[in-house]
């Protein structure tokens, strides 16, 4: 009797979130034909597909409305609900709220083979860019799956893959664009995911795909559906899980490249529909994926609706795949409250902190010692434009010094913040960049940019500042309610770093030649750095080092879990808050001088953690000297690649340490 | 390792780019013809014969700096990517410049070695002047900043720069010529007064629509023709926009300012939209090599000058063929005569532009000469 009852309610919850969704489309669509001539002549030009040719001058409206409003419309439709149905099938196999089309690299990949094929091999693009972008996010995804296979595709490790991926293609990406900037500028508007139609060529590409894809999806439903017991369930029931997976996140790929290839990178939706529908009510997972259909078509449809009618006084079009990536982020963080996270995730399967180092204290003192060699290299040896030398001349050396420090400090900074989040949150996949707290100082820096006249550093450091507070407060508000709970956490991160995401392209897009400035900062420098504020971050980046092991205890305990935690007398909201707000602050700090997309912060605990620094206090230090060499190295290695051009070092970074990582992970 | 291997290719083959545009530029010079050539030839003569060699030695990390720097024949000691400087802005970089890395992060340790007396930068970049100027002075040099017309601020600009390099009779000469050679041009221009529409290619979908405040309008009005598009721009003169907002506009006539990417031709080919846009089904649509956008007076000259011969080639060879079609309305018919007699120089030196249209490239100045051999 209950049962039916809840089961009612929840199909009326659905069915009124699906009633109010398509009359705001209808509205929209009303609305955005105002002034094209209404909706009986939106019908009319819609048919007379024969007579257009023909006429001798159509007029302006129909033309508009056969070539350009109906084909959009259609598009934004399909491209929605195909971004609902793989977000449907990548949340299942993963099993994880968080997975999305983008979460596996499929996006990053197409973008960085189109850069690539742009600057080296235009002839390709000739050929279709669909298929470009195709290739680059199948190879984004067979290597994801490539450092998976081992596990068995376990939907950690997949998440994390994707992660290292996305970030090592994103970084690669920046390196183009920074030197290539010009030639660059068409990528970045598709990179922005603009549903701009001037005929029915992308929807004939997209639909009949769509079609098969889903076809295949329904054949996938009743094994898929098992994906929801554990693993050694499901495989007691004669699935193999290997095969299912790869061939629903092979799906879903596939549908998120054919999207991706058409319209570019569409943000969110694929994230939020399943999670709307999940929230109203659809549970078993034919409802959930019918549903998050209906919802991502609508809500994209709606999205690009209304920005077509409202932003003709813009010099710039608003690209409606980043706008809802902006708009989802509110949203998400709406929903995080709301989310039932740990129900239905069964217990990871296994633990990445495998082995333990004999002794702890040799492998440091190792890892100083190269630091203090590479410091040593950084500083004397380097190229002039009479070629390599060892300079022991003070005038150069006042521009090397400063920069070595600043890496070493900020490298240090950003390790120990990432083991203090890695440890609090016992997810391999923490890092400070993905708390959102670098995304947040970026975000107030492109503003500054681009809204004060020649800003100066000072200008840029405040405004940095005061964007990653806010984004500090905002995580502490939010997940006050839930004490700071892990997961939570990291969503919340993830909302605001999708938000960054967007914001930064939107402004790329536009092609105002401030995003110069904008991708220089990006892609994390040591250039700005003078004296002062260097000695400043290696203090700091110090001092944290020995703060940091006072907090030891917590951290060696935190990770088993909050009711063994209180059982061994720690408050553990309070012990959270206040290593959250150190992460915060230590991760502003960093992010001022290396910019938001080292990932030092993430690979250093990691390394550390795979040479066998597993408790906590060698951990810390382990990864600080892993992180201060790391960005030391790729300091060094940035400015001497290209000389005079410099890779930055956050860059670089990312590049090393992705490298390495990809090969670790190989081996777990 | 893979990283610069991908990076060193790029460059590669930017600079097999490079040298395509430059060629296009120098025999674009050669043929532009009339007396304004020789003025401009006689003009650099005079510079040339009086070398700078008093003049302080500049780093510009402005490529806008850089090309008025090097009109005023006191071209930088050092530039910032001069590979880019020659594919984008279609000039050729002095030979003496050393290349000292990004625009956005010039490279210190090289810069101080090379010991400017000043370096140039744009406001944009503003957040580097406090260590920059700890090798040299800094001068920051407005231009595109929204306030006043692209005119006006170039010539502020000019006149700024000689004064920096001790050159202000070169800053003059440089105004008054460049203005008298657009002037030059546009008396020779068809009478054909439909409005342009000017735009460069994003992707197949999406355009850059240059008006108000963009270097390409100020040119335009200054040779006299209008600019169908007065919509918002932002500081730089553009806006970015969809393919279907150039609907409103049939009577223009569309100039597309290369380069075009890859796939674009073949995509607008088969786009419903494109094929219907007035410009289109005329077949009058013009496309010129590359300018850079955000340039100042050398840049507008050379974009007048693309821009001249195009219109003057095309408009000739539409009258041309519009006397076999009893609809002649295409404006221009008479003005053929009126071209001063230097002009058969100039129809042959752009391009065989008759046929450039949705999906035609723009022939280099190699394929002209072969296609004027053949007509011979």
């Amino acid at each position: 009797m209950l049962a039916a009852e809840s089961r009612v309610r929840r199909t009326s919850a659905l069915g009124v979130t699906g009633l109010v969704l398509a009359v705001a489309c209808t509205l929209a669509a009303f609305y955005s034909l105002t002034e094209l001539g209404g909706p009986l002549a939106a019908l009319a030009a819609l048919t007379d597909a024969g007579t257009l040719g023909a006429t001798a001058p159509p007029d302006p409206e129909s033309l508009v409305l056969h070539y350009s409003w109906w084909p959009r419309l259609v598009m934004s439709l399909s491209a929605g609900g195909a971004l609902g149905l793989a977000g449907v099938l990548m949340q299942q196999v993963l099993r994880n709220p968080l997975a999305a089309p983008t979460t596996l690299g499929v996006a990053s990949g197409a973008n960085l083979a189109l850069m690539v094929a742009t600057l080296m091999a235009p002839g390709l693009l000739v050929l279709g860019r669909e298929w470009v972008a195709l290739a680059g996010g199948g190879l984004a995804m067979g290597l994801v799956f490539a450092l998976g296979w081992r596990r068995g595709l376990s939907p950690g490790v997949v998440v994390l893959g994707g992660l290292v991926v996305n970030l090592y293609f994103g970084a690669l990406a920046v390196v183009l664009l920074l030197f290539n900037q010009e030639a660059l500028k068409g990528v970045l508007v598709w990179g922005a995911g603009s549903l701009a139609q001037n005929g029915w060529d992308g929807v004939l590409y997209l639909l009949p795909r769509l079609v098969v894809a889903g076809a295949l999806a329904i054949w996938l439903l009743r094994p898929l559906a098992l994906l929801e017991l554990d693993d050694a369930s499901a495989r007691s029931l004669g699935v193999s899980l290997k095969w299912l997976r790869l061939g629903g996140l092979g799906l879903a790929v596939f549908i998120t490249g054919c999207v991706v290839a058409v319209v570019g990178i569409i943000g969110f939706i694929g994230l939020a529909a399943p999670n709307i529908a999940r929230m109203a009510g659809a549970r078993r997972l034919p409802a959930r994926l019918g549903w998050s259909i209906l919802f991502g078509a609508l809500l994209l449809a709606i999205t690009d609706l209304v920005l077509q009618g409202g932003v003709d006084a813009l010099p710039t079009l608003l690209p409606t795949g980043a706008t809802t990536a902006a708009l989802g982020a509110p949203l998400l963080l709406w929903l995080i409250p709301r989310l039932r996270l740990t129900a239905r995730r069964p217990p990871p399967s296994s633990n990445p902190q495998a082995l333990r180092a004999e002794a702890p204290g040799r492998l440091l003192l190792v890892l100083a010692v190269l630091l203090a060699l590479a410091t040593l290299v950084g500083i004397q040896v380097g190229q002039s434009s009479s070629g390599w030398s060892l300079s022991l001349d003070g005038d150069i050396l006042d521009w090397r010094w400063p920069r070595i420090f600043a890496a070493a400090g900020s490298g240090a900074l950003l390790a120990i913040a990432g083991t203090l989040i890695q440890r609090v949150t016992a997810n391999p996949m923490a890092s400070p960049e993905l708390l959102g707290i670098s995304g947040g100082a970026a975000i107030a820096l492109i503003l500054t940019i681009f809204l004060v006249p020649a800003p100066s550093n000072l200008t840029l450091v405040g405004a940095g500042t005061v964007g990653a507070l806010v984004v500090l407060g905002v995580l502490v508000a939010l997940n006050r309610a839930s004490g700071f709970q892990p997961e939570r956490l990291l969503l919340s991160g993830v909302a605001i770093t999708a938000l960054f995401d967007a914001v930064r392209s939107i402004v790329l897009a536009g092609g105002d030649p401030r995003g110069q400035q904008v991708i220089a900062w990006l892609s994390g420098s040591t250039y700005y750095v003078d004296p002062v504020s260097a000695l400043v971050v290696l203090g700091i980046g110090a001092l944290a080092a020995i703060a940091a092991q006072a907090l030891a205890r917590w951290l060696d305990i935190l990770p088993l879990g909050a009711a063994t935690a209180k059982a061994l007398g720690i408050h553990v909201e309070r012990a959270r808050l206040g290593l959250l707000a150190t992460v915060a602050i230590l991760t502003a700090v960093a992010t001022l001088i290396v910019g938001p997309l080292s990932f030092v912060g993430l690979l250093a605990p990691h390394m550390a953690r795979l040479m066998g620094l597993s408790r906590a206090r060698a951990h810390l230090a382990g990864a600080a000297l892993i992180g201060a060499l790391l960005m030391v190295l790729a300091d060094w290695v940035g400015r001497q690649l290209l000389f005079p051009q410099e890779v930055p070092a956050g860059l670089v970074a990312s590049l090393i340490g992705g490298s390495y990582f990809m090969w670790g992970l190989r081996k777990l | 390792m893979r990283l610069s291997l991908n990076v060193r290719r790029a460059l590669t083959v930017r600079r097999s780019v490079v040298s395509v545009a430059s060629r296009r530029l120098r025999s674009g010079l050669f043929h532009s013809g009339g007396c304004c050539s020789l003025a401009w030839l006689a003009l650099s003569a005079w510079l040339l014969a009086s070398p700078a060699s008093a003049a302080p030695r500049i780093a510009s990390l402005d490529w806008t700096l850089a090309e008025t720097l090097i009109a005023l024949d006191a071209p930088p000691v050092a530039l910032a990517q001069v590979d880019d400087y020659e594919s984008w802005v279609g000039l050729e970089a002095p030979p003496g410049a050393t290349d000292i890395g990004l625009r956005t992060q010039p490279n210190l340790e090289l810069l101080s070695e090379l010991d400017p007396d000043a370096i140039v930068i744009s406001p944009m970049f503003a957040n580097l002047a406090p260590r920059l100027s700890s090798i040299a002075e800094v001068k920051q040099l407005a231009m595109y900043s929204g306030e006043g017309t692209f005119w006006s601020q170039s010539l502020a600009l000019t006149r700024q720069l000689g004064e920096l390099v001790d050159r202000e009779n070169a800053a003059e000469a440089l105004i008054e010529e460049t203005e008298a050679y657009i002037a030059d041009i546009a008396a020779r221009l068809p009478e054909d007064t439909r409005p342009l529409l000017l735009l460069q290619f994003m992707d197949e979908r999406h355009v850059r629509l240059f008006g108000e405040h963009s270097l390409y309008q100020a040119v335009i009005e200054r040779m006299g023709l209008t600019n169908a598009w007065q919509g918002t721009t932002n500081a730089w003169g553009f806006s970015l926009i969809g393919i279907e907002q150039l609907v409103n506009y049939p009577e223009a006539r569309i100039v597309v300012v290369e380069p075009y990417i890859a796939g674009v031709r073949e995509a607008l080919a088969n786009s419903g939209l494109w094929r219907h846009l007035g410009s289109v089904q005329r077949d009058d649509v013009v496309t010129l090599p590359p300018v850079w956008s955000f340039g100042a007076l050398p840049s507008a000259r050379r974009f007048a000058t693309l821009l001249g011969d195009a219109l003057s080639s095309t408009t000739s060879d539409t009258s041309a063929s519009n006397t076999h079609t009893p609809d002649t309305s295409a404006p221009g018919t008479s003005t053929s005569d009126t071209h001063a007699p230097d002009t058969h120089a100039l129809d042959t030196s752009v391009s065989d532009t008759s046929a450039l249209g949705t999906s035609e490239q723009a022939t280099t100045p190699d394929q002209v000469q072969g296609n004027t051999d053949a007509r011979r």
